[in-house]
């Protein structure tokens, strides 16, 4: 619950400065999708949604006292990790014209494009969707093995059989 | 309590994953075909730079070909890939191999290769200097000599693809992309996977497919 409420309270740190926020919350993850509900403080900007792309993080505050519920991506562990490379990983290179193109592995956020050239993953099959903002996206399921390197071109995947 | 299995399989199969590849529209897309009462068979042979780039799986000792069967409207097949066998050059007769073999089979092999490359075995040089006296003595001795140490131990990393987890990986690769076996009405497409012969320059290969009451042999290109 406290490391929850730290990554809670970075979150909320970068939407908005002069927002500050308190709160007890649970969570359920379905599928990609993290569902947040419980009781917090805020203090800020008063009632509305704030939207933080990429990461879909849509949230109802309001000012004092009150319940809350909100939802965002699941984000891949990876993501705070950096994807850094350590024993018995294999390499996901993954090639993108488009930087901004959000990169989910199993349905988690896992970071930009262009903040993600090379990924290290545990052996295993995992699913890569890269979403570009405004544009189709495309997922692939992918086999990594220990000590190789797999490229993941988007192009080609937008050329692969429909 | 049946509910909660009901549940848990719906579940499951939600989450499956699709077994094969997508078929092309018709066996007419393949490099060979042919065609029955109940059904037409399409069959393409990978070539080596094409197995690299479909497979994280290293495959160079298997021939790998991409096989689609389109059932006849009204027409329901039970696939197998028992069924299907490689004929190589009219005289050896090779069947397929299965997924879980060959992954076991790749991962002996990685260990093996990390085996002989000696990188296990570590030489340490050592060099010590000594000085000491000795009982009835009357001066000290100094003496210089150099040892060589042979170590060895799991202190590297493991060879490329040589874990239990990748050969769970390989295995789940084979399995997904393989032909789908069982009773369809859909065409389907996936892969076979047949052990190489030793001499495949210059081989000539023939698909055999005895499924349907008449056998289909397909000369690969």
């Amino acid at each position: 619950v406290k490391v929850t409420l730290v990554l809670f309270a970075l979150a909320g740190s970068l939407l908005a400065a002069d927002e500050q926020r308190e709160e007890k919350r649970s969570r359920v993850r379905l599928g990609g999708i993290v569902v947040n509900a419980g009781y917090g403080h805020h203090s800020g900007s008063p009632y509305g949604w704030s939207h933080w792309y990429p990461y879909s993080y849509w949230h109802p505050y309001h000012w004092g006292h009150g319940p809350f519920v909100g939802w965002s991506h699941f984000y891949h562990p990876g993501y705070w990790s950096g994807f850094s490379r350590m024993y018995g990983m294999g390499e996901v290179k993954i090639i993108s014209e488009a930087k901004e193109a959000a990169v989910l592995i199993d349905g988690a956020f896992a970071g930009l494009a262009k903040d993600l050239k090379t990924v290290w993953l545990e052996p295993g099959a995992y699913n890569i969707e890269i979403r570009p903002k405004d544009a189709e996206g495309y997922s692939k399921r992918v086999y990594v093995l220990s000590g190789k390197t797999l490229k993941l071109d988007v192009k080609a995947l937008a050329e692969d059989r429909p | 309590m049946k509910l909660w299995a009901l549940g848990f399989a719906a579940i499951g199969l939600a989450f499956a994953v699709e077994q094969g590849v997508k078929p092309l529209a018709s066996a007419e897309e393949y490099s060979v075909r042919a065609e029955r009462e109940r059904a037409s068979v399409g069959a393409t042979m990978l070539k080596p730079a094409q197995v690299r780039g479909s497979f994280a799986t290293d495959l160079e000792d298997y021939i790998v070909v991409e096989v689609a069967v389109f059932p006849k409207t009204g027409s329901e097949l039970e696939l197998s890939a028992s069924d299907f066998t490689l004929r190589v050059a009219a005289k050896e007769t090779i069947r397929t191999a299965n997924p879980k073999a060959i992954a076991a089979n790749l991962q002996r092999r990685a260990g093996d290769s990390r085996g002989r490359s000696g990188s296990d075995v570590t030489i340490y040089p050592t060099v010590g200097v000594g000085h000491g006296r000795w009982p009835g003595g009357s001066g000290t001795h100094t003496s210089v000599g150099v040892g060589v140490g042979i170590g060895g131990g799991p202190d590297g990393p493991p060879a490329p693809a040589s874990t239990d987890a990748d050969r769970n990986t390989m295995e789940a690769e084979l399995t997904d992309k393989s032909l789908p076996q069982g009773l369809t009405a859909n065409p389907v497409a996936g892969y076979l996977y047949f052990p190489a012969p030793k001499k495949r320059t210059g081989a000539i290969y023939e698909l055999e497919y005895s499924g349907l009451s008449e056998k289909i042999t397909l000369q690969l290109k």
